[in-house]
């Protein structure tokens, strides 16, 4: 089953194109990357999922229907966090933490109390008196104690320094791995969410290029190197090729469906691709406009 | 708590409520003490009392455009609004816990103008001045619907602050012309009071107008900003 | 249970945490019927998805490193010799070849070649009984040269 579901969604902000046409699917239980450069529509769509922008045109699904329709009752089950996003600066973080809890059934206050005494957070701060990163950590700290079913983060580490970064995902990993959650998280700090996602969706222009596991990403999607003509239309026969380069004494062919077993009477070296080279080969690969 | 009755609409009303108080109880009160303190800011000895009495409504109509500005616009006050998008909230509610909120803000607010002018002139004297201008009850009503219905509109000209005080300006204006040039029966002689005061049903016919005349366009103003998804984060 | 994860190398997590589990396995850091952590346990050590993990544990299963008991956890499973002689060297002749190829391609002295094997097995029987760090698996060292 799906939790959030896009279905050719578009949106334009007056003439100027935000979401082309989004597709994806973000399977119960994972933690999914909706990954692309800044300006590729992550924040749009993510807005639409939480019903805070209506698609102009296609679907999107939250928990199987219109998130505008969302009763709060199932709305208390997702969890939201942005980038800008932030409580008024002179609001104390008791406060805050009072009004915020008032909305949800399910709240956990043990949740809360460890959080703050692990970020070293104390109640009687004021909003505006903390760091960003702290700001972040106190934004998730309400997140979790809400004890979502989905949490929806948008570029949750950007601007953080790395240690803040590392910690914030490794909570998110924590709580995966004591709740049944799904999350989805946008970022273009790919070596960041490469730890944590399992699936990703690439976003190019408004549009997504490809969605897929990544670790079946990662097994089926590798670069080739080899340096005798000859080979290249062996391979050009065998394999679905995704990208070819010509370098110095030889080619660099990027295929999607690798297969050790394929690779039988073939020389050449088999590289592998981490996050940021798959991205960067999908990114190039949708200025030709084979998408999908 | 059953989960229908923790999200039933009364609580998340009082939810509503209780969040908007929270958040703007120091603007509230600092406009109730502003319009209370209005009656010994202005003072026209040897002019007239009318004003006494009516310009509290007047800054009391203004303290309620304001306060219906940053309620409604929260971006003006940082940027929280991705924050209350994240709780679970409905749209209608949020308009209707507002508007509720607003509405009480505005009765206090013209209680205390009454108390105020009670203390100042007399409960006696107070009568003839709002016989004279019984429009003024309805005036912070007024204010806020237009406050509504200006920053209903996408365009970032009139959801600023300056546009909002220009046309407050020109209201105030269009209401002193009024005064001046229809109403000039109302003179230095007879201390701005008509001699022939308007009849009680005329004068309760003209709020009852007033009042109605906000009331359906604030049911129409919910309508349309719901139908327009009001709030849309951009 | 050490396992050590380059998140940035390419090669897929759960393909890494395999090969290093079946090291592990078969160099004796584990032994048979060694209680190994539940995935929910192991993923929250190594700070990852569950899901990984998850998979990890279905391919050891499916290649019979290891093997669950329901309500007691999973274990690793001794090793079997259920496989006749003939069946063990026709599975691995495929690879066998691949390397002798590989090594040929690269015109790597075939002596070099068996002493390089050599010294493998010695390694593992080495650690055979004590602890031992998994090195990186003669595949990824391999990779690693083209990077």
């Amino acid at each position: 089953m799906n939790i959030v579901e896009m279905d050719h969604a578009v949106r334009f902000f007056g003439a100027t194109p935000a979401v082309t046409d989004m597709c994806l699917a973000v399977p119960k239980g994972s933690v999914f990357g909706l990954l692309g450069e800044n300006g590729s529509g992550k924040t749009t769509s993510i807005k639409m999922m939480m019903g805070a922008l209506i698609p102009q045109e296609g679907t999107v699904r939250v928990f199987g229907v219109d998130p505008l329709t969302l009763k709060p009752e199932q709305r208390a089950r997702i969890a939201y966090i942005a980038d800008d996003m932030g409580l008024p600066n002179w609001m104390k973080l008791s406060e805050g933490m009072a009004l915020h809890r008032s909305y949800f059934q399910q709240w956990d206050q043990g949740v809360a109390d460890e959080r703050l005494e692990r970020y070293g957070l104390r109640l009687n701060q004021s909003f505006g008196t903390l760091s960003k990163g702290q700001k972040r950590q106190f934004l998730l700290t309400l997140a979790l104690a809400q004890q979502p079913d989905l949490l929806i983060l948008d570029e949750p580490a950007s601007g953080l320094d790395v240690s803040v970064r590392r910690d914030f995902l490794d909570s998110l990993m924590e709580l995966a791995n004591t709740r049944e959650v799904s999350v989805l998280l946008s970022s273009h700090i790919l070596t960041d969410v490469e730890r944590v996602v399992d699936h990703v969706s690439f976003m190019k222009k408004g549009a997504c290029v490809r969605q897929a596991n990544l670790e079946d990403m990662k097994e089926g999607i590798k670069r080739l190197c080899f340096s005798e003509n000859q080979d290249r239309d062996v391979l050009l026969q065998s394999f679905s090729i995704l990208q070819e380069k010509q370098v110095q004494g030889g080619y660099q062919v990027v295929v999607e469906d690798f297969a050790a077993e394929r690779m039988d009477g073939l020389d050449c070296h088999v590289e592998h691709l981490n996050l940021e080279e798959l991205f960067l080969v999908f990114n190039a690969l949708s200025d030709v406009g084979a998408v999908r | 708590m059953s989960q229908d009755t923790y999200y039933s609409y009364q609580n998340q009303l009082l939810r509503e409520l209780n969040w908007i108080w929270q958040l703007h109880k120091v603007d509230t009160l600092l406009g109730l003490v502003y319009v209370y303190l209005s009656f010994f800011m202005f003072n026209y000895v040897g002019y007239s009392k009318v004003y006494d009495v009516v310009l509290p409504f007047i800054l009391c109509s203004t303290s309620i455009a304001y306060l219906t500005y940053i309620i409604t616009n929260p971006q003006v006050r940082g940027n929280t609004q991705p924050y209350y998008f994240g709780l679970p909230r409905d749209r209608k509610l949020v308009w209707d816990g507002l508007v509720a909120y607003l509405m009480l803000a505005m009765v206090a607010m013209v209680l205390v103008t009454v108390a105020g002018g009670i203390y100042k002139v007399g409960s006696r004297g107070i009568t003839p001045y709002y016989r004279f201008h019984p429009e003024v009850f309805c005036l912070p009503l007024v204010c806020m619907v237009l406050v509504l219905f200006i920053i209903q509109g996408k365009r970032s000209l009139t959801r600023s602050i300056q546009f909002l005080v220009l046309v407050t300006l020109f209201g105030l204006a269009l209401w002193q012309w009024w005064d001046f040039s229809f109403r000039d029966f109302a003179g230095k002689h007879n201390d701005f009071i008509p001699v022939h005061e308007l009849a009680w049903s005329t004068q309760l016919g003209i709020a009852l107008i007033v009042l109605f005349c906000c009331l359906g366009a604030l049911w129409k103003l919910r309508t349309s900003w719901i139908a327009q998804e009001w709030g849309e984060l951009r | 249970m050490y396992i050590k994860i380059d998140h940035n190398s390419g090669i897929p997590i759960s393909a890494q945490m395999v090969d290093q589990i079946k090291y592990l396995a078969v160099s004796g850091a584990l032994k048979g019927n060694d209680k190994i952590p539940s995935v929910r346990a192991l993923a929250s050590e190594l700070k990852l998805n569950p899901t990984t993990v998850a998979r990890v544990y279905r391919q050891l299963e499916a290649d019979e490193i290891i093997y669950t008991q329901r309500g007691s956890g999973t274990f690793i499973a001794p090793r079997r010799s259920a496989l006749t002689k003939n069946e063990k060297e026709r599975r691995l002749a495929g690879d066998i070849r691949k390397l002798v190829v590989e090594a040929g391609r690269m015109g790597m002295d075939f002596d070099d070649l068996m002493l390089l094997v050599c010294d493998e097995i010695e390694a593992i029987r080495g650690s055979q009984g004590k602890k031992h760090k998994p090195g990186k698996g003669k595949r990824e060292g391999k990779v690693n040269e083209h990077r």
